[in-house]
């Protein structure tokens, strides 16, 4: 009992008893979530502001007479005349380790009822992004377990790779797959007692979702030991457009913990077009002047300085960095839309997933031809350099092919086998969801091709096989596999060993 | 749009009408402008008057300081913080003092809008925001 009525007489010494000095203002409008303020005449751009009944916004527009705050959170206990005062505190959010494995609000409060967050750090959502003297050049792989984009697409560590693509083709899968990847990759890590591996904390930023598609997601990373390795920021398409707009920058806000204390952090955006579109509808509210498709003048900057905050630091600044994997939805596979253009010129490469190739079930349904990583090969390991190289072209020549040849009927020999090829390539790179393929397999499956190891098994029965082999891979397979783990390169030995597993292999498929 | 900006233009007219020598907003004269405005209307009279209201209460506070305390007997705290104002340099600031029994003890003084404040009040409040 004393030591209650101690930590309370501790807590009433600690305040202060200094008269305190705070600027005021007082509610003239309100509505749709945004109140027009008179006074607050020192209020800073994006300063919190703090409301009655404990309600808070963020200062958005500081015009001559008035400010225009958003409000971040329920607005049916205000109303016009109350009282409005500053912070002096910019938009924070809680960071740090203990934020893995949480579902937290744009805010950075959690929703999962795991309980209070016991972070003792906190970040503000705007930040300024590094400039160019603590960058480094991307050259560190970030495998996404998916053999079309780790082989034609390559992500490195740092860079900003956009998936695009219509509704229903696989855009967040694609993303997913990618965090399941990193967990499993981080477990096997961890395992080894590798010194140097360095593990990829996930960022899953929900923006504009119905809810059941996030309760979805938080299952599917439940379900394979991910969620450990994440953070969700959910700010779903019930919440007030404010909160959808503010969730990226908290999600990134979180990254950069990472990236600036050494570590590696990946952040999915699902998905800026409907940030976009929270952000216009925000600025309509606010009155700010529209541009095209209603949209304000700075939606490019409203993407460019949420992207450029992902970078790779060099060793001075600890070494760390965060990749971006933005998602844009597009109508009518349009990606010469506004808002889909302004984000492919600020990524560093695009995945477009194309909705005829889903419907034909060639899943992921990428499209060679429109798809590309400006980092490329650099974010390769040399063993997968090695057997993928030809595979873009090889694939890109196929299709084209594919489409004049449903005019020719007699095709010479060269053009007959660059479409045998092709098609087999397609099959191989067929891939179910949630089912990322480690890098050694993925190599390992790539060289077989390469060496015409499918070359007498029907085109029909290639998916098949390939997931055979996978799986002979992972278990009978794994010494030529575990060679290509641990150095990273294809020695002539090595090579050896995988026509060995690869021909036992294929007697047992056969 | 025009029409706003101009009903600004006159509101912003009405209130230098409406201020004595020392720069106060004299209550007879806001009186007579708004007698002379009923006499002989115009169109859009009441958005006029709202921006009248609202260029006036956006004035006030550069002049009048509010002075809130919890008894109608502090007359001292008055006096001192009055002697203080007429001493420094913002000659032209009058004081408004009013009770308000919810600060317990202390005072809350209204600049402009900026608030200085030292009460019970105020320091249960901060115990409260460090408790929750």
């Amino acid at each position: 009992m004393s030591s209650i009525t101690d930590l309370i007489r501790k807590e009433i010494e600690s305040l202060s008893t200094d008269p305190t000095k705070t600027n005021v203002g007082i509610i003239t409008a309100l509505a749709d979530g945004v109140a027009k303020v008179e006074g607050l005449s020192k209020v800073m751009f994006n300063e919190m502001v703090e409301f009655p009944n404990e309600v808070l916004g963020i200062a958005l527009n500081l015009e001559e007479d008035t400010v225009g705050c958003v409000i971040l959170g329920d607005t049916s206990s205000l109303k016009e005349g109350d009282e409005a005062r500053t912070t002096g505190k910019l938009l924070s959010v809680p960071v740090g380790m203990e934020l893995l494995g949480r579902v937290v609000d744009a805010v950075g409060r959690p929703i999962d009822g795991k309980g209070p967050i016991n972070s003792d750090e906190e970040f503000p959502v705007e930040r300024i992004a590094p400039g160019i003297i603590p960058r480094k050049s991307v050259d560190q792989p970030l495998q996404t377990g998916i053999m079309a984009v780790d082989s034609m697409i390559p992500i490195g560590r740092g860079q900003r790779e956009l998936i695009i693509g219509d509704r229903s083709t696989g855009k967040t899968t694609i993303a997913i797959d990618t965090i399941i990847n990193q967990a499993k990759i981080n477990k096997q890590g961890e395992e080894s007692n590798d010194p140097d591996f360095r593990p990829v904390y996930c960022i899953y930023v929900a923006v504009g979702q119905k809810n059941s598609n996030v309760a979805r997601t938080i299952k599917v990373l439940e379900e394979t030991g991910a969620i450990e390795y994440v953070t969700i920021v959910s700010a779903p398409a019930a919440d007030n457009p404010a909160n959808q707009y503010l969730a990226p920058y908290a999600g990134c806000a979180i990254g950069e913990w990472f990236m600036e204390n050494g570590k590696d952090a990946l952040i999915v955006y699902d998905d800026l077009s409907k940030h976009a579109v929270a952000y216009r509808q925000i600025s309509l509210i606010l009155k700010r002047p529209s541009g095209r498709e209603a949209y304000p003048g700075d939606v490019f900057y409203l993407h460019s300085r949420l992207l450029e905050r992902s970078a790779r630091l060099n060793e001075d600044n600890g070494n760390g960095s965060l990749t971006a994997l933005p998602i844009i939805e597009t109508q009518m596979g349009d990606v010469a839309g506004y808002i889909p253009t302004n984000v492919i010129s600020i990524t560093d490469g695009q995945i477009f997933l194309e909705t005829d190739l889903f419907n034909k079930g060639i899943r992921p349904a990428v499209s060679v031809g429109l798809s590309v990583s400006r980092v490329g090969s650099a974010a390769q390991i040399k063993a997968y350099k090695k057997v993928a190289g030809k595979v873009k072209l090889e694939l890109a020549q196929f299709r084209e092919l594919a489409a004049f040849s449903q005019f020719e009927s007699d095709l010479d020999a060269t053009t007959k086998a660059r479409l045998d090829r092709g098609a087999r390539i397609v099959e191989m790179f067929k891939q179910g969801a949630y089912s990322p393929v480690p890098v050694e397999v993925q190599t390992a499956v790539m060289w077989a091709m390469q060496n015409d190891f499918f070359d007498t098994i029907p085109v029909n029965q290639i998916s098949e096989a390939v997931d055979s082999l996978k799986e002979y891979l992972s278990t009978q397979g794994q010494e030529a596999c575990g060679e290509i783990y641990k150095s990273g390169k294809l020695e002539e030995e090595t090579e050896q060993k995988l026509k060995t597993a690869i021909e036992d292999w294929k007697r047992t498929f056969a | 749009m025009a029409t706003t900006t101009k009903n600004k233009k006159v509101a912003k007219k009405l209130l230098s009408l409406s201020l004595d020598e020392g720069g106060r907003v004299d209550e007879a004269k806001v009186r007579s402008i708004l007698d002379s405005l009923r006499e002989d209307p115009p169109s859009n009279l009441r958005a006029l008057l709202r921006e009248y209201q609202s260029e006036t209460r956006r004035y006030l506070p550069t002049v009048q300081c509010g002075l809130e305390v919890p008894e109608i007997g502090q007359g001292k705290v008055s006096s001192i913080l009055s002697d203080k104002i007429n001493a420094s340099d913002s000659g032209s600031f009058s004081l408004n003092s009013s009770h308000n029994p919810r600060l317990i003890a202390g005072y809350k003084l209204k600049v402009g809008d900026d608030v200085y404040e030292d009460s019970i009040d105020q320091r249960l409040e901060n115990l409260r925001k460090s408790l929750s």
